[in-house]
């Protein structure tokens, strides 16, 4: 389990003054842990990058400007501008040594599976998963080996092999599978398709479900 | 082409495009993903048109997942028809796109892949969009 420093300032800019960190080039979070009064923080945007944009699970040791002591926690959320996708805030929870927690940890397919040499698709449909775990335990990520997969063969959620921790999410939940190629029909005029034959396709009406609205529509139509 | 099987009305009423898109701005299914960043209509056979750039350049690999739905009628009066009479026929389909939604995902295949497909589909298109990647993507 990697461990990651973080360097923060504890933010004095709450609720909706929070956006005045952002215009300074800094993203607001809060860290929160059990029994422990939370703590608005502010980052700088370059040293939370490593610990968003990656495709493992770290422990945060989070210093605080100011202050002694360290926080072990890890990153609970975190949620994007939905235009610009940047950062716009960070959840960090607090951990305790005998305290379990819930973690999305990632999911990484190891293998080329026989099925795709043979012509099928890997289709990666989990990316990640729910697991419940002491903080020790957490993995960096969990890793699925489909290299004997055969078109048609999947993984589910509930057949990995995990020691030390609990998957939470469904045991049906495909992760994995090999699909059948889908077979393109070989098209006659291919420079065609696009405008005219999608023209030439005669949009009928669906059907109304309200009570009378079509017939008296038409009614008043005509 | 993509159309309600059923509807409870035939017509609606314009509506407005005001803000950001708070649901389905975020890939789902895929690894990579088109997203708009205008408001607009998208029509069921720009959706369509595309769908094929897009399965055309993926040729048989990968998958893609369509996040909008043309559930929208837009009616047109005829030609040469003098105002008034009350509101056109339905003429067709569209899908009422908020700045931030996540339009196409596609995921099996590489980046660049990716990247040329979904530009293609985004000229098709007749707003603004951008190629957008999982931020827990790597690299096979």
């Amino acid at each position: 389990m990697a461990e990651l420093i973080l360097e923060a300032e504890v933010r004095r800019d709450i609720g909706k003054r929070a956006k005045n960190v952002r215009h300074e080039g800094k993203i607001p979070g809060i860290y929160y842990s059990h029994g422990r009064q939370p703590i608005p923080l502010s980052v700088d945007e370059r040293k939370l990058r490593p610990l968003v944009y990656t495709s493992e699970t770290h422990i945060v040791d989070l210093r605080l400007a100011g202050e002694t002591e360290n926080y072990r926690c890890i990153l609970k959320d975190v949620q994007f501008d939905p235009v610009s996708d940047n950062i716009i805030h960070f959840d960090l929870l607090g951990i305790r040594a005998d305290e379990e927690i819930t973690i999305e940890v990632p999911i990484v397919l190891v293998g080329t599976p026989t099925g795709v040499k043979a012509g099928g698709i890997l289709q990666h449909s989990l990316h990640r998963i729910r697991i419940s775990c002491l903080p020790k335990n957490i993995p960096q990520h969990i890793e699925v080996n489909v290299e004997g997969l055969e078109i048609g063969d999947s993984v589910h959620a509930g057949s990995l092999e995990h020691e030390n921790f609990r998957i939470l999410a469904n045991d049906e939940a495909t992760v994995a599978a090999v699909v059948p190629p889908t077979l393109v029909k070989e098209e006659a005029a291919p420079e065609a398709v696009e405008g005219a034959a999608v023209e030439g396709e005669e949009i009928k009406e669906p059907e109304v479900v309200g009570k009378g609205k079509k017939a008296e529509e038409e009614e008043t139509e005509e | 082409m993509l159309m309600p099987k059923r509807v409870k009305y035939r017509k609606q009423q314009r509506g407005r495009m005001r803000g950001k898109a708070t649901r389905g701005a975020t890939i789902a299914f895929g690894e990579f993903g088109l997203k708009a960043l205008e408001p607009g209509w998208v029509t069921q056979r720009q959706i369509e048109a595309s769908r094929v750039a897009i399965t055309r350049m993926m040729k048989r690999e990968g998958k893609v997942w369509i996040r909008i739905f043309p559930d929208k009628p837009f009616t047109k009066k005829p030609a040469e028809t003098r105002m008034g009479k009350g509101k056109g026929a339905p003429e067709y389909w569209v899908a009422v796109v908020k700045p931030g939604r996540v339009l196409f995902e596609i995921g099996g295949v590489k980046r660049n892949v990716a990247e040329e497909a979904l530009s293609l589909a985004g000229d098709k298109l007749p707003i603004k969009t951008k190629f957008v990647v999982r931020p827990d993507y790597r690299e096979a």
